[in-house]
């Protein structure tokens, strides 16, 4: 099923807006997005920021029926929306065409902005029959004309019926045109003769709707309600860079009635950077609200509410999944005779360097209590999850034998319980809606096994980094997988090795020399970051990260199950630490990729 | 110009025939000269150019064949312009070994085909593929671009994409341009039968999860068969179309990726996507089964001037 990951019947970029709001949920997130100011939505994919995009549309809102603020948001929502999805072809210069185009000067851009501009125009077009349609139910042919007859004069369109739909297709018509004009040019061509474009290509579809969306207002009588319009351009990542500077700038100003919500990755490209650094950079606060969509302090709670809606009834989750001992916060974890003082106690009995470390701590492994509470509080809570995982993976860790692992394939005890599936996709909705529908056929009795828990788990651990093996790489020596895999194994040997460490390294910190780490490793984490597979940690909410370099990043949680980590984040390794002397695990190059400058 | 037909033909169909060109591709495989030996004795070919992407591949100054190395698709252009420029005649015949081409190759050839303004009145192209033994996959090289195949410009316009994919026996490809187009609805082919049975089980053994996760958009062709291939796309085309923007991504045998590509210049709304591996391809020796079987395609283009 790896090809089903991402690609998941519940990804909102495929689903028609009112589809979406049949099970959207309601988050804080988009508390902020319905707010009348800027916002610029951040997140990986799979994150969610689509489906709160599509919900700022007018379908979305009155098909939204499952939560009692529904009503009072279609109402009073302070702009209508315009959804507009970004299209991997309006990066002309990223793709291979550029070469075809190159030799005819700035042509690759005009005809990025034409495909922009054609796209932006029916976005409207849907956005002006929606509310026609639902808001207003207004069927009066004769204002639409009026609008229709100003639509083709400010989009220079050729002559056709005065229909909204009718408008769409003429602009799809003229896209055609545009097709074969340019292939025309690519073939035949002759050099130094005068390339002369249609008029239309001068057009830019800001100044386009600031002219049009005051006649709409004042054909359709509804310039009195002082709503805004958003253009809402979703997964701006892809867009060309010419569109992502536009738009981020935009952000500081333009018209008064036209809002920006923009969406795109947690950390913008260093393209895109310089704009934030100049003078007439967008700053967050005074321009812009900035969402960020991970590591967010709701991300469980809407875990556990997004898992209640695909499992598919109301039942008390714990008794559909079971509590995991190594996250529960019951306090009788803490009590002689608890199950974790019996793991504390298997763990002394066969590996010395826990009984050392206990001891380094003033603490007689004969006499386990747990009566101290600042003990409780800063040694136990702390060390359980290590505890927990040292004591089912290693079989014997002496002085004379070393460390020995248990043959263990299954850690189902480790890995199951709903503290562990509310945890395990750091709020990722689309990765964690395609495991619970997986674990659904699993049910019985009203209960998931845990073995089928971890079966599941480990299947969406493995699908996801064959995900991450398969995202191309460009001229980079190593694959995003590969990096993955090696920043695992050195975490799991900071929980796992010869000694018991409280306080492992766990996450990774980019080193800032490029003489450390290579551009190249920089590349691919990028990437990285934009599917999920590294969190940033330690950010602030109200700024924009712009650089990779310097900053925390934790592993997806989702990969810990391949590495048997604890689902926890412990301090930070420099990531040339975990790189050092990484070999190439996939045997795609030969000898060591990277080493730490000596 | 303008496709006015294609039709599949034998081997002994070529016989007798005067061939303007026979365009082939040097590389390390063993089929590189299997066609153009077998058609010289039975036709007359008078001009034999071999591409190739550096000096390293030689034929080591085959006296008949002219080499011309090629480094990007833009070259292939700029020859073609050349060499259709040296021709007087209206109807021409030409060979195109694309057996040892890559995808872009042959893509930009047709392409050239059918964009250029030229004055022919037709030009027959005789597309020759050499069908080559088993030989077990390798691992997978990583993906370095997933793209579409230089040469089509194509604005887009809000419709969601369709994609087709036809499978390869290496791991891992179709997975990957599926993630990456995060398309909207699938369809995904490959050969069934092939000239060799080892084919199809490798083909499904290394997409198994793709099989199993689109069991219900799934189609087989037989390998030798063109006109199945064409019926099977074209339906697929007027089934998508209207609601959706089409790619294919021809990751399978070569036959399948020619149909993809007349098909693609025969409705301009296809797109041709790729999965490339960079330099750092997986190098197969590809023995062609006997010096007598071929897939031929004949693609008649006539001149648009009207």
């Amino acid at each position: 099923m790896t090809a089903d990951f991402f690609n998941s019947p519940y990804n909102a970029r495929h689903l028609e807006p009112s589809e979406v709001a049949e099970r959207f949920i309601w988050s804080d997130n988009f508390e902020k997005l319905i707010q009348k100011n800027h916002s610029v939505i951040l997140g990986a994919r799979g994150c969610g920021k689509t489906t709160l995009m599509k919900m700022l549309t007018i379908p979305a809102l009155y098909a939204w029926k499952n939560d009692k603020r529904s009503e009072v948001i279609r109402k009073n929502i302070p702009f209508y929306g315009v959804y507009i999805s970004t299209d991997i072809y309006w990066d002309v210069k990223n793709h291979t065409y550029n070469k075809q185009l190159e030799k005819f000067e700035g042509l690759s851009d005009r005809i990025s902005s034409f495909a922009v501009n054609s796209n932006v125009f029916k976005a409207i077009c849907n956005t002006f029959l929606n509310i026609i349609t639902i808001e207003l139910e207004d069927l009066d042919e004769t204002k639409e004309l009026e609008l229709c007859l100003s639509l083709i004069e400010a989009w220079k369109l050729k002559p056709t019926v005065p229909k909204i739909v009718y408008i769409k297709e003429a602009i799809d018509e003229r896209i055609d045109e545009v097709n074969q004009l340019i292939q025309d040019l690519i073939f035949n061509h002759k050099k130094d003769q005068h390339i002369s474009l249609p008029s239309f290509f001068n057009l830019t579809f800001e100044s386009s709707l600031e002219q049009i969306i005051p006649k709409f207002e004042r054909i359709y009588e509804i310039s009195g309600r002082k709503k805004k319009w958003a253009l809402c351009f979703d997964e701006l990542e892809f867009a060309p860079y010419w569109l992502q500077e536009k738009l981020f700038l935009s952000l500081r100003s333009r018209k008064q009635f036209i809002l920006y919500k923009l969406s795109s990755s947690p950390i913008l490209t260093p393209e895109i950077s310089k704009t934030f650094k100049n003078d007439f950079g967008p700053t967050s606060g005074n321009d812009v609200e900035l969402i960020k969509m991970w590591d967010s302090k709701d991300s469980e709670d809407f875990s556990k509410k997004i898992i209640k809606s695909y499992i598919g009834f109301d039942n008390d989750l714990s008794k559909v999944f079971g509590n995991n001992d190594v996250y529960s916060k019951s306090a009788n974890s803490y009590e002689i005779g608890s199950d974790f003082h019996k793991k504390i106690l298997n763990l002394i009995e066969k590996d010395f360097s826990f009984k050392n470390f206990l001891n380094s701590k003033g603490i007689n492994e004969n006499k386990i209590t747990f009566s101290n509470s600042k003990q409780k509080d800063e040694l136990y809570r702390k060390i359980k999850p290590i505890v927990y995982h040292r004591d089912f993976f290693i079989e014997k860790n002496n002085i004379s034998n070393g460390l020995k692992f248990r043959s263990r394939k299954k850690s189902h005890e480790l890995y199951h319980g709903i503290e562990v599936l509310s945890k395990i996709c750091d709020g990722n909705p689309r990765w964690l809606i395609t495991i619970v529908n997986q674990m659904r056929g699993h049910l019985k009795n009203g209960k998931i096994s845990k073995n089928s828990q971890f079966d599941e788990l480990l299947k969406a651990s493995k699908r996801f980094l064959n995900v991450m093996a398969n995202i191309p790489i460009g001229g980079s020596v190593v694959t995003l997988s590969a990096l993955i895999e090696r920043i695992g194994l050195s975490f799991k040997n900071q929980v796992l090795g010869k000694t018991f460490l409280m306080d492992p390294d766990g996450t990774f910190e980019v080193d800032k020399e490029s003489e450390v780490l290579p551009d190249d490793i920089v590349r691919i984490l990028y990437k990285g970051v934009s599917q999920g597979a590294f969190i940033l940690l330690d950010y602030n909410d109200d700024t924009f990260d712009l650089e990779i370099r310097g900053k925390r990043f934790k592993l997806s949680y989702l990969f810990f199950i391949l590495y048997n980590l604890p689902l926890r984040n412990y301090s930070a390794m420099d990531l040339s630490e975990a790189l050092k002397d990484i070999k190439d695990v996939d045997n795609y190059n030969q000898g060591i990729l990277f080493k730490k400058g000596s | 110009m303008d496709i006015k037909y294609g039709e599949q033909l034998g081997v002994e169909d070529l016989s007798n025939k005067i061939f303007s060109l026979f365009l082939l591709a040097i590389n390390h495989e063993k089929r590189v000269l299997t066609a153009y030996n077998k058609i010289s004795k039975i036709s007359e070919i008078r001009k034999t150019v071999g591409f190739k992407y550096n000096k390293q591949q030689s034929l080591n100054s085959h006296e008949n064949i002219e080499e011309c190395i090629i480094k990007g698709y833009e070259e292939i252009n700029v020859w073609l312009d050349t060499f259709f420029n040296s021709l007087n005649e209206t109807d021409i015949n030409i060979i195109v070994d694309y057996s040892c081409m890559t995808k872009s190759w042959y893509y930009t050839l047709v392409l050239y085909l059918s964009k250029k303004n030229m004055s022919f009145n037709s030009i027959t192209v005789f597309f020759i593929y050499t069908p080559s033994k088993y030989a077990s996959p390798l691992k997978p090289k990583p993906n370095t671009e997933i793209a579409p195949l230089p040469g089509k410009y194509i604005v887009p316009t809000d419709k969601p994409k369709a994609l087709i994919v036809c499978l390869g026996y290496e791991k891992n490809k179709a997975e990957g341009i599926i993630e990456h187009l995060d398309p909207k609805e699938k369809y995904i082919l490959y050969s069934s039968p092939a000239l060799d049975p080892k084919f199809v089980s490798k083909i499904e053994m290394n997409n198994s999860e793709i099989l199993s996760t689109y069991r219900d958009k799934i189609i087989t062709f037989p390998m030798d068969d063109l006109l199945k291939i064409e019926r099977e796309l074209t339906s697929l085309y007027h089934l998508l179309r209207k609601q959706y923007s089409i790619i294919i991504a021809p990751l399978g045998p070569k036959p399948f990726t020619l149909v993809s590509i007349l098909l693609s210049v025969k409705f301009k709304d296809i797109d041709i996507w790729r999965v490339g591996s960079g330099y750092n391809i997986n190098e197969y020796d590809r023995e062609p089964i006997n010096s007598e079987l071929y897939i031929i395609n004949k693609v008649k283009f006539i001149t648009n001037n009207y």
